[in-house]
């Protein structure tokens, strides 16, 4: 069953004639030399016209000319383009030019392959790709796509880049013809670039260009889709038959009803089953608290997008019935369970994603890829992430914190913020007793407390894990040394706050030892490991994954007969979003030493002006801990 | 791969109605009828770590009247799944995929039901209605039916069942008994009317229990009525572990709990049998004559122009050999597809790509129209597993390779893989027994010459500043099998060089100025040279530092207490570390890691450490040595302690401190 990518190409005389005629327009010593500097590709001619014949219908037409330098710039030689219902790709041509400019080759539609869509989690999607990969020994290599896709339903319109990220841009151009009456809507992310503007007749056309533009280059841990861009939304829009306005989030949020109304609410007879349950709630807030748990225990996660781009979630009588949905589904269901006691809730659509920036929430468009539920109760407004079964009440994680949420109110869309993320909420502390011998063995127990993001870490790695699995997360992520003997036990499961307790013997717990004298780590596993990469001028933020708190405090029983002969001093680091402290406190009596520490990050976002700041404070922190407690026989 | 199709030449017009004798097993519980023990099941008793487990998988083969031939192989599929925990649920998504294309395989009555148990204790059963099994298609050729399972939780009994219909009379699934998580009962019945005879491969432990029944079955034929017997076996195997995943464990196709099936013999009443059952030889004849493997070896490939001119200056035998193999492997694209047949070299030689097998038999036609004796060689890549020589079976293999001669030297190529030189045997083969296909040379190889090595000589000089910091210039040669893949990654630049190979594990390393020598010349060791700085360690007055650089071998990953597998390295390996460290000159040594040597009880793994401090120098010299490229799960418990206190060696740090004040 063998795929066939490419099918041979065929030489056709007049392309080589046509070619011959033509000025070998895509030579490479056309590039300005300063454009080839520091990248692996050149973007050298990109030109897209949309063409918008009514909210939900256009055809966009796009030529894109690639100069791939070398195997690294591979990725642009692949073709891929999406298909379903609602936008279908017409015309495919990929021409294949040398280094001079000459034509080589051409692949047409049939020399395309047909691919489901797998996106990695789902395990239903709608829609195909159409997609091909060029091969090429030789570098240069240009290609040229000339594709045109028709739209059956617009939900959004293609943005603009005037820089990409590692590949400079020769010529690069954008235009979008519609009615004058559905102006396009637009706004610059980071660059300064007006639109030209033409009109004919009832016919409005915007063209964004760029000429000889270098690459932008992407800072280690900054954010996602930090590059400049220029947003673009349509004002009237329709899909699948549901027409809307989005030059407000009010009005989007009304077609977002219109999308949800006949699928959030429970036959009578569940609506009274889910006011049994709450009846002897003692406020609203309990009632949240008990429905949140029903749908934990009896509810999973499924992925499954199908039909108007994945945006109707399936009705509430469904979800009830099957115990099963995505986050459009679930957060529909928890709002219906939540109105049949009379509860208020909002359908509340996001961006989510470790390192993902808030929307813009002064330019209406559609840029989210996830659902919670905002339930505003008089006093406090209390946020669900309905997808996990072991998130804690109330907390949302900081996969959805410090963003702008998409709330559909009965009055139409309203932009919210999420909550901010605090340390306290993602907690890490632990509590070892060592008891050495002289050859260095020694038994250790340890016990671990853990909140947040931590817990999920415990959760896949200890408590769902099998064996080796839990052996190779301790060992080799965590730093313990190899025992020779490990117990693992816990009490309570995810979402009620684990304790993890391990009982090790271990065969050699000193970091090394020199004659009789044994070197000790300050703590018996890596109790911290992230340090920033250096860079002087930074110009955008960092993120990190969430703040947190980190504590730890071990005892170290030492064997008979030996003594301290050097232990590192107790240390205060500081900067402006976090601390470190660790004291160390020798018990002559019970000939034990105690060394403690505590690390708190206030915030996961470390603004660039303090840069350098916590590049330092973190170098200190993995120095203090490769400190050494020096023992010897007395 | 689509076996041959052998299409019968009968005219014959069958319908075969089976009555099956009901056999009740007490192990084999009727659909649907689900112990209420098993709903209140906490963990698996052998396995107890288990997120889940399989409490039956059940599949039923029989013949039935086919719509392309005469015949038509029909599966009845039915699995039983225990949820234990969260991890679990994954296994309520299912996917069941088929072979679409031209309607070979069908798939029909796909049902499945989720049991619970509620709140009084009762079982309450959630049913996939029919809207909720999505069929979709995955390209042209291959289908798939999507379901997931309603209400599961903790605790949760899942069962499913389908039927396979497959227009094959020969083409059966290996069943495997075994999986990813444990499975209490395994059982798998096939029936074969007395004209076909199967040969059946068991790759299995001792638990197997088969059954084998004579039954009676009616065959219409023209409008009349024939009784003939038909031969019912049955193989069930009971509380089998589940397969996990071990490191350096080759394929676990070698391990997984199987049985096979291959159709060897058709004998209907009034015709001559017809013998399907192989032999090495036969296998490599009709191999020799097929459209898609020994006719595409004689296809006349055009050389094109580069080519033809670097032939030009190649005078001998090896050199042309060389020329083309290298000109082969420069100018392919590997698609991906690992296999052995290629349906048109022509074709694929023009568009530049293909799959091993397309590849590799432009390399035979190019080696062959240059006069050099070479031969396709049937390979099994070590992750496709072990290739059993007495039983004849294609399905044995999934690659091949060319195997050369020239000026009495042998060549193993295959030029698919863009980084393995013409004189290396590739490493996804090495250790592997192959077969040649020649109807005079016919016969299996082992591609072990003894001569490549996973080889890497490490050689530093370095000080240690007043300011702590370890600074020293290293240079690293990397021979044949550590060569490739670090040739590989150099195409990625620097940085990402940097961090793959020569940082590692320790963060706090910079290095600079990074050299790589010889990456074109396949022949030589791989050098890398560049400056590198890291801060020695320190408490107090002492200060440390450890010699283990840029070897790789800073985590121990034979962790696990037991193994099952064998530990496959495939290669022979060679490290060595040399070089000299001083440290400032009011500094002096504590005292030094030992001297010491280390051996396998075997002697095949040896490891020496040579360290003598002259002033305020220390030399060293360790060598690790591996004379082994396998070793066997019962020999675990001696190499994981010596691996442990290998690691524990290698790990040792240099001890230095300040001198204590000046003497009077």
């Amino acid at each position: 069953m063998r795929k066939k990518l490419m099918v041979p190409v065929v030489f056709c005389l007049m392309a080589l004639q046509l070619t011959a005629q033509e000025k070998p327009q895509y030579a490479v010593s056309l590039i300005p030399d300063s454009l080839k500097k520091n990248v692996n590709s050149v973007l050298r001619q990109f030109t897209q016209t949309l063409e918008v014949k009514g909210p939900g219908k256009g055809r966009q037409v796009t030529r894109k000319v690639i100069t791939a330098f070398n195997e690294k710039a591979d990725r642009y030689l692949t073709f891929a383009e999406y298909s379903d219902r609602f936008q279908k790709v017409d015309d495919v041509e990929i021409n294949l030019y040398d280094e001079k400019g000459n034509y080589l080759k051409r692949y047409k539609r049939k020399d395309l392959e047909k691919l489901a869509t797998d996106d990695g989690f789902s395990l239903v999607r709608d829609g195909k790709f159409l997609y091909g990969t060029i091969h090429s020994d030789k570098y240069p290599i240009t290609v040229e796509y000339n594709y045109s896709i028709s739209y059956e339903g617009f939900l959004e319109y293609d943005d603009f880049y005037p820089q990409e990220v590692d590949q400079s841009i020769q010529q690069s151009a954008y235009s979008i013809i519609i009615d004058k009456d559905n102006p396009v809507r637009y706004k610059n992310y980071r660059c300064q670039l007006k639109p030209e503007i033409k009109e004919d007749g009832n016919k409005i056309t915007y063209t964004w260009s760029v000429k000889n533009v270098h690459a932008y280059k992407k800072e280690a841990g900054s954010a996602r889709g930090d590059a400049p861009k220029v947003l673009i939304a349509p004002t009237y829009f329709e899909m699948d038959d549901y027409a809307g306005n989005m030059s407000s989030w009010e009005n989007f949020g009304k077609w977002q009803t219109s999308l949800i109304k006949q699928t959030n609410r429970l036959p009578e007879e569940r609506a009274a089953f889910y006011r049994d349950l709450v009846k002897n709630a003692s406020g609203d807030r309990d009632k949240v608290a008990l429905l949140y748990k029903h749908l934990q225990e009896n509810f999973r996660y499924v992925s499954i997008q199908l039909g108007i781009g994945g945006w109707k979630p399936f009705p509430a009588d469904f979800v009830d019935k099957k115990k099963y949905g995505d986050c459009k589904a679930l957060s529909n269901f928890m709002h219906a369970m939540l109105a049949a006691v009379d509860i208020k809730s909002h359908y509340a659509i996001i961006n989510a994603g470790i390192n993902e920036m808030p929307v813009d929430k002064d330019f209406p468009q559609r840029s989210f890829n996830h659902v919670i539920l905002c339930v505003p109760l008089q006093n406090d407004t209390i946020w669900l992430e309905c997808t996990s079964r072991s998130q804690p009440f109330g907390v949302l994680g900081t996969s959805t914190e410090n963003r702008n949420a998409f709330l559909i109110t009965e009055n139409g869309g309203v932009i919210v913020p999420t909550p901010r993320s605090k340390p306290d909420q993602n907690t890490l502390s632990s509590s070892s007793f060592v008891e050495l011998q002289e050859d260095g063995s020694g038994k250790a127990t340890v016990e671990i407390v853990s909140k947040g993001e931590f817990t999920d870490l415990i959760n896949a790695y200890v408590l769902q894990a099998d064996e080796q699995r839990k052996k190779n997360y301790l060992i080799n992520t965590v730093g313990f040394k190899q025992p020779d003997v490990l117990k693992v036990s816990h009490s309570n499961e995810a979402k009620n706050n684990p304790v993890v307790k391990l009982e090790m013997e271990l065969e050699k717990i000193p970091d090394f030892s020199a004659g009789s004298k044994h070197f000790l780590n300050p703590r018996i596993y890596r109790f911290w490991e992230k340090a920033l990469p250096k860079g002087e001028n930074r110009q955008n933020d960092y993120y990190l994954d969430f703040p947190l708190v980190q504590t730890d405090s071990t005892i170290y029983q030492l064997p008979e007969g030996y003594v301290i002969e050097s232990m590192p001093k107790p240390a205060s680091i500081h900067f402006d979003l976090g601390s470190f402290s660790s004291d160390y406190v020798f018990d002559t009596q019970k000939n034990r030493l105690v060394t403690t520490c505590r690390i708190q990050i206030d915030k996961h976002v470390i603004p660039a002006k303090i840069y350098l700041q916590a590049v330092k404070f973190f170098s200190d922190v993995i120095k203090e801990q490769q400190q050494k407690i020096v023992i010897k026989k007395q | 791969m689509r076996p041959p199709n052998f299409l019968l030449a009968t005219t014959l017009a069958l319908f075969i109605s089976i009555s099956v004798s009901a056999q009740k097993d007490k192990d084999i519980p009727g659909w649907g009828k689900i112990d209420k023990a098993d709903l209140e099941l906490k963990e698996c008793e052998f396995d107890k770590d288990a997120e889940a487990m399989i409490l039956l998988d059940k599949g039923e083969v029989e013949y039935q009247r086919g719509t392309r031939d005469v015949f038509a192989l029909k599966m009845n599929v039915r699995t039983r799944i225990k949820i234990f925990k969260e991890k679990g649920f994954r296994l309520a998504d299912v996917k069941i995929p088929y072979y679409s294309d031209g309607s070979y395989e069908k798939l029909t009555d796909v049902d499945a039901v989720t049991y619970n148990l509620d709140a009084s204790g009762k079982i309450v059963e959630a049913r996939v209605d029919k809207k909720s099994f999505y069929r979709q298609k995955q390209d042209s050729r291959r289908s798939v039916v999507t379901f997931t399972f309603p209400d599961v939780r903790e605790g949760s009994v899942l069962e499913y069942r389908y039927t396979l219909i497959r227009e094959s009379l020969s083409y059966v699934n290996p069943w495997l008994f075994q999986s990813e998580i444990p499975t209490r009962v395994s059982v798998f019945n096939i029936i074969f009317p007395e004209y076909f005879r199967f040969v059946t491969n068991s790759r299995t432990g001792a638990q197997i229990i088969t059954k084998k029944e004579e039954l009676q079955q009616a065959l219409s034929i023209n409008g009349g009525v024939i009784k003939f017997r038909a031969d019912d076996y049955t193989y069930k195997m009971k509380n089998v572990p589940a397969l996990k995943w071990e490191p350096y464990m080759g394929s676990r196709g070698d391990y997984i709990q199987r049985i096979e099936f291959q159709l060897a013999q058709i004998d209907f009443p009034g015709q001559a049998p017809i013998d399907l059952r192989n032999t090495w030889p036969r296998l490599a004849t009709s191999l020799m004559e097929s459209s898609i493997f020994g006719d595409q070896i004689k296809r006349n490939l055009s050389l094109g122009d580069e080519l033809e001119t670097e032939l030009k200056s190649a005078k001998t035998s090896v050199q042309k050999l060389l020329t083309i193999f290298r000109h082969v492997q420069r100018t392919m694209e590997w698609n991906g597809v690992t296999d052995f047949y290629c349906e048109n070299a022509k074709e694929c030689w023009s568009k530049k790509s293909g799959s091993t097998g397309d590849i590799n038999i432009i390399l035979l036609n190019l080696l062959r129209d240059a006069r050099i004796t070479c031969y396709p060689v049937l390979a099994s890549t070590r992750d496709h597993g072990r290739v059993y020589t007495t039983y004849p079976m294609l399905s044995q293999f999934n690659t091949l390779l060319v195997y050369a001669e020239a000026d009495e030297q042998v060549f193993i190529l295959d030029a698919s893989d863009k980084y393995n030189p013409a004189g290396l045997i590739p490493y996804n083969v090495l250790g592997t027994e192959s077969f040649v296909v020649d109807p005079e040379k016919n016969g299996f190889i082992t591609l072990w010459d003894g001569r490549g090595l996973h080889k890497n000589i490490v050689s530093v000089a370095a000080a240690i500043d007043n300011d702590g910091i370890l600074r020293g210039e290293a240079f690293i040669s990397s021979f044949d099998y550590a060569r490739n893949p670090r040739v590989k990654s150099s195409k990625d630049g620097p940085e990402k060089y940097t961090g793959q190979w020569l940082i590692g594990e320790t963060s706090n390393m910079k290095v600079e100025g990074l050299e790589i020598k010889n990456i074109q010349h396949d022949s030589l060791p791989l050098e890398q040279k560049f400056k590198f700085s890291v801060p020695a360690q320190g408490s107090g007055d002492y200060k440390y530092f450890t010699i283990n650089l840029f070897t790789g071998l800073d985590k121990n990953p034979f962790i696990a207490d037991k193994r099952e597998s064998s530990i496959d390295f495939g290669y022979n390996q060679y490290y060595m570390m040399v070089g000299s460290v001083a440290i400032p000159d009011d500094h002096q040594f504590e005292e030094l890691p030992k001297n010491i040597a280390m051996i396998m009880p075997d002697t095949s793994i040896v490891f020496r450490r040579i360290m003598e401090a002259n002033g305020n120098r220390v030399s060293y010299r360790v060598s690790l040595e591996f004379r082994r490229p396998m070793y066997e799960a019962s020999e675990y418990e001696e190499f994981k302690e010596f691996y442990k206190k290998l690691f524990a060696n290698l790990n040792e740090q240099i001890v230095f401190r300040k001198k204590a004040g000046p003497r009077p």
